[in-house]
């Protein structure tokens, strides 16, 4: 005993003890043990517990807790054990769950409650423990109820979060799928070669083609034939390399023969290595104008009236680089009026850092009259913000009437931010020469469209920043091509692998079921093991994967995805290289079975469980000669729990065990009550389905003899059912006790035989002398003449075994003939009766 | 050709293979709001110096009296800043059994904390949790949902309790701290508690170890580099503390004969009716 309890009770627990003092004697004493002993108690937990309550709070409640804890101490019966539980679920929330507090809490309560009992009162001291026990139990699932529901909550915060980021990047990415769609500007994008990879409707539009047309021909083939050479020169200058980029005019061929005019830009893409990738053209009708322009080519006035009108700047520069005539049209271009910039010099509409770009422009002008060239510039609008001008320039220096370099401008801002989004969303990923996500997206979508079936798988690798902060980012960038090499040779030819940004990879299977994602799934991680060689260094890596498969309900790419990461999330926290299948209602599911569990847990106090009784019949006279006691669950609001889950749940909560005897005591004592009510029951055996813990748990013999002892019912009527699979998992930690029961002569059953994995070669070890076939044997009897065999054989070997063989499930009489034919001495089934409440029981017996 | 801004489409997303400070701190305090990531991480962290469970909950113990006394002193409307996951004891739980009709705003910049949160304070109009960096304080104190609850122009409480270290820049930590003061009403407390060394003569771990690293994101103050963020408030009894020694409930409080092992410093702080003098 601590000294702390010595000094604050020997009055009280004297008082408890000793003598016989008067009523309000005791009374005042024992106000004065219960403040004693909160406050010993208060004093042990206050400097561990849980900061959410001020000092006096915590007094408060522990007193209140102390006041309820004393009465139950003397009883110890099933309802002051309920009460300690509750108690003990009330001081986890006091504690918020701290070990540490239980630790000192159970401390104090054993020295000062029972050791301050006198050491013969036996019986006293083995009920306040019984209450202790309560309340530990109490304090237990408490806690393990607020660690489920924390766990949830946050895993909740996440999916939240997560689908909100997720929601954002692809709208972001619809915002650039639109753009690329609703753009009234031509966009091709092809690779080296020439050969179309994508093109918008407005170019499909503009040149009378669908996509697949698009593709199956040559886009030079396009180009009138007298701007072809023209164009290949281009063309070759910028697959060369020698230029990036380059503007011209060109006429087109319609798919229907006429001819159109465009205005082209093409710019190439370059991977970050500096290889050419890819190329995009931007195409503008410019027919119209270009029509118009000819129609007025020799009439002043409509000329005049053209630029003035026109929505392009038409400038002239003398040779000095000052203007000498301005359309109306800078006005919305760049915002100036014309006499604002007439006389001024050009240069500091420029951003300096494009001068020199600008003065070599200027100066090939200069020196090259008549030959128009086109440029595009940034210029500074008078708001002070840039605008891209696409210039045309020619140079009219020796022209008597014009004298200056003739610049027709355009605001080309839109088409060049364009032209830079395409640039940046290529299609290849740069690092591994993976597909990139838009390629990706584009290929889901196409096979989605085209109704194959895909599985995608999301993969995300595991502390990968720790290599890129330790190793540096181009051993983490050495490391993602390598794994990018090792994950395609997990895939087919038809299936595509894609580095999504990071280290994300996206990997689509065509026509996968679950089977070949999980099998993919595996293959990945296993290509991992190997290490990756960074820097001289053997490093290994470890990825998780979330997959989901295409279905009625994940039809959309953006679904799909989504659910993918949400299952890659999901794997991720469960742990490192873990991968998992998404499923719909992946939280959902969680939340509704703990709930559940936490049913279940009060299920039997709340007499919410009963039994139901199903015969068991001799086959061949009729006469029922068991019955096997099974639980049921009807929880209220919910229905009747499906058995498999109840079992489930049970055997996982370890709930199993308690409600396993108490229905063993409840059949039991029906099976006494039947014999007192004057029933035939004596030559009737009763079942019980019995799992695996309860075989190996705490004195199942002990127990069991005394349900015996006291329903009277003797070893050899009962009889219990234990699962193939549990015989074989547990089969020597389970044979000694069912040695044990054997020579108990309570007989053994096979359960449900015929579903497991049992091999009839294994029979003989399996210490049981009665046997179940599975209903799932039973249906196909008469259907399939293998079937009646198989049954035979289990039935020779059992006979030879010295097993009674029953026929489970048993619903039609041919059923019944042909069990009977191989050979089973007893059936069960909706033949013979559905599974029976207590209260029905006598009149079925009386019936038969 | 010129470097154009990032492209918009490059959404930001939820570093899970990184520990979370406000989950390692759930989860000294014996809370389930983490994930493994961040369990390995605290765990490192103890192995290294096992008094931190105890210094959050001497925080936490601290944050229950300032609220209290706060509340007590008639304030009913609270800013927690970088207010992390509730774990235990939400500041409007407390507040309210002194001031039932308080009106509490949690500020915390991890998006997985707000996420954490909002349900929480779903269904009651007086309190909201906000994703924002707490040095944006214009974006804080104008904010729609900030300013539907929070009335600036009457007294109210500004907590800054153990998030200042994680503001590393000493300049920029006083900047934060002063735009919320000049923000407040005459009559407002700032609570504010600050991570620090001390007399420990503790060292903190090589910078090249996981724990180094996170002990690299925060800044030990020493008392005299802390008291500046009280200036022109005046600070109440006792003064500028070890936690342990801030208005303590008895002798059994945790840390109260070794207050230097809550490794902070913390104080209340009232925003006079004319500016006091520095």
């Amino acid at each position: 005993m601590p000294p702390s309890s010595e000094s604050t009770l020997p009055s009280s627990r004297a008082a408890l003890i000793n003598g016989a003092p008067s009523r309000d004697d005791v009374e005042a004493r024992l106000r004065a043990y219960e403040e004693a002993t909160s406050s010993a108690w208060l004093r042990q937990i206050v400097p561990i517990s849980a900061p959410a309550f001020s000092h006096a709070e915590m007094q408060t409640r522990i007193a209140a807790l102390v006041g309820r804890l004393i009465p139950l101490l003397a009883r110890g019966d099933a309802e002051a054990q309920a009460g300690a539980r509750q108690l003990g679920t009330d001081l986890a929330d006091l504690l918020y769950m701290s070990g540490d507090g239980l630790a000192r809490s159970h401390a104090v309560l054993t020295d000062l409650l029972i050791q301050a009992l006198p050491g013969q009162w036996q019986d006293a001291h083995r009920r306040a423990m019984g209450v202790l026990a309560s309340l530990i139990h109490g304090y237990q699932d408490r806690t393990r109820v607020v660690i489920l529901h924390e766990q949830e909550t946050i895993l909740a915060a996440l999916v939240t979060r997560l689908e909100r980021t997720r929601a954002d990047l692809w709208d972001s990415q619809a915002r650039f799928q639109s753009l690329f769609l609703e753009s009234g500007i031509g966009i091709w994008v092809a690779d080296m070669t020439g050969e179309t990879l994508e093109a918008n409707p407005a170019l499909l539009a503009m040149l009378g083609f669908t996509q697949d047309e698009l593709r199956a021909i040559d886009a030079s083939s396009l180009l009138h034939e007298g701007d072809r050479t023209r164009l290949a020169l281009l063309w070759q200058q910028l697959a060369g390399g020698q230029v990036e980029s380059f503007q011209a005019e060109a006429r087109y061929r319609h798919k229907y023969g006429h001819t159109i005019w465009g205005h082209l830009t093409v710019s190439l893409v370059r991977d970050t290595e500096g290889q050419a990738e890819y190329v995009v053209a931007m195409l503008q009708d410019i027919d119209e104008q270009r029509r118009a322009a000819e129609a007025l080519r020799n009439s002043d006035e409509h000329l005049r009236a053209l630029i003035q009108n026109s929505a392009d700047v038409i400038a002239v520069v003398n040779a000095w680089g000052e203007f000498t005539y301005l359309s109306p049209a800078v006005r919305s271009v760049l915002g100036y009026e014309p006499r604002e910039l007439l006389r001024e010099q050009m240069w500091h509409l420029f951003d300096e850092e494009d001068l020199p770009l600008v003065k070599t422009f200027w100066d090939d002008l200069r020196e090259n009259p008549g030959q128009p060239q086109y440029r595009s510039i940034r210029v500074r609008h008078k708001s002070g913000a840039w605008r891209w001008i696409g210039a045309t320039c020619a140079n009219r220096l020796d022209e008597p009437g014009i004298q200056g370099i003739v610049i027709n401008g355009r605001d080309v801002t839109a088409q060049i931010e364009l032209e830079d989004r395409l640039s940046s969303m290529a299609f290849t990923d740069h690092l591994t020469g993976l597909a990139s996500r838009l390629a990706f997206q584009n290929r889901l979508r196409e096979a989605l469209e085209a109704g194959r079936g895909v599985a995608v798988l999301f993969a995300d690798l595991d502390r990968f920043k720790v290599v890129n902060d330790s190793l540096g980012h181009d051993a983490g960038d050495q490391a993602l091509k390598a794994l990018a090499r090792r994950f395609q040779t997990c895939v087919g030819p038809d299936d595509v692998v894609a580095r999504l940004g990071g280290d994300e990879f996206a990997i689509m299977l065509t026509g996968a079921d679950e089977h070949d994602a999980l099998a993919t799934a595996q293959c990945m991680l296993e290509s991992m093991r190997e290490p990756v060689t960074l820097q001289q260094r053997q490093t290994v890596l470890n990825t998780s994967i979330g997959i989901a498969l295409s279905g009625p309900r994940l039809g959309e790419p953006g679904e799909l995805l989504r659910a993918a990461d949400l299952a890659l999330y999901r794997a991720k926290a469960s742990g490192r290289a873990s991968v998992a299948l998404y499923e719909p209602e992946m939280h959902g599911i969680a939340v509704r079975r703990l709930e559940l569990e936490a049913d279940l847990q009060t299920a039997l106090e709340r007499g919410e469980l009963a039994i139901v009784y199903l015969p068991e019949v001799d086959l061949h006279t009729g006469a029922v000669v068991g019955l096997e006691a099974m639980v049921r669950w009807h929880r209220p609001g919910h229905g009747l729990v499906p058995q498999d889950d109840l079992i489930q749940i049970a055997e996982e909560t370890g709930l199993i065990e308690p409600i396993g005897r108490w229905a063993m005591n409840e059949a039991c004592g029906q099976m006494r009550q039947w014999r007192d009510a004057g029933l035939m029951i004596a030559p009737l055996v009763l079942s019980l389905n019995i799992s695996g813990r309860e075989l190996t748990g705490d004195d199942l013999i002990g127990y069991l003899e005394g349900c015996l002892e006291t329903s009277g019912l003797e070893a050899r009527q009962l009889c219990l059912e234990v699962s193939e699979r549990i015989l074989l998992d547990d089969v020597i930690a389970a044979a000694p006790i069912l040695t044990t029961l054997r020579d108990l002569g309570v007989q053994i059953a096979i359960d449900d035989f015929g579903t497991g994995q049992t091999s009839i070669a294994a029979l003989p070890r399996l210490k049981a002398n009665r046997l179940k076939i599975d209903r799932e044997l039973i249906a196909p009897l008469g259907e399939n003449p293998a079937d009646l065999a198989i049954i035979k054989v289990i039935a020779t070997l059992a006979h030879t075994l010295n097993m009674r063989v029953c026929a489970g499930g048993v619903e039609t009489e041919t059923q019944l003939e042909y069990a009977r034919l191989a050979g089973c001495a007893r059936g069960q089934g909706a033949l013979f009766s559905p599974p029976l409440t207590a209260d029905e029981v006598p009149a079925y017996l009386a019936r038969v | 050709m010129h470097s154009r801004p990032r492209p918009a489409w490059a959404a930001a997303d939820i570093p899970l293979n990184r520990p979370s400070l406000a989950r390692m701190y759930d989860y000294y305090l014996g809370g389930n709001h983490n994930f493994e990531v961040d369990r390995r991480a605290a765990e490192e962290a103890i192995a290294f110096y096992p008094d931190i469970p105890n210094m959050m909950r001497a925080n936490r113990a601290f944050l229950r009296r300032t609220v209290e006394y706060a509340a007590r002193q008639g304030i009913d409307q609270f800013l927690d800043l970088g207010s992390g996951i509730p774990t235990v004891g939400h500041v409007h739980e407390i507040v309210r059994r002194v001031q039932p009709g308080a009106r509490v705003v949690y500020v915390d910049f991890d998006p997985i904390t707000i996420a954490h949160s909002a349900p929480l304070l779903a269904g009651d109009p007086r309190t909201v949790a906000i994703e924002e960096d707490i040095r944006n304080s214009a974006a804080i104190l104008t904010h729609p949902e900030v300013r539907a609850r929070l009335d600036f122009a009457r007294p109210i409480a500004v907590l800054f309790l153990l998030v200042l270290h994680s503001i590393l820049d000493d300049a920029e930590a006083l900047r934060t701290v002063r735009a919320y003061k000049q923000a407040m009403a005459p009559g407002s407390y700032l609570l504010l508690s600050h991570a620090t060394l001390g007399d420990t003569g503790l060292e903190l771990p090589p910078p090249d170890t996981s724990v180094g690293r996170l002990a690299s994101l925060m800044h030990f103050r020493s008392y005299d580099a802390i008291t500046p963020y009280f200036e022109g408030l005046t600070l109440e009894e006792p003064g500028l503390v070890a936690l342990p020694r801030w208005h303590p409930e008895g002798l059994d409080d945790l840390f109260y004969d070794e207050p230097d092992r809550a490794m902070a410093f913390g104080g209340v702080a009232k925003k006079p009716a004319v500016p006091a003098r520095g």
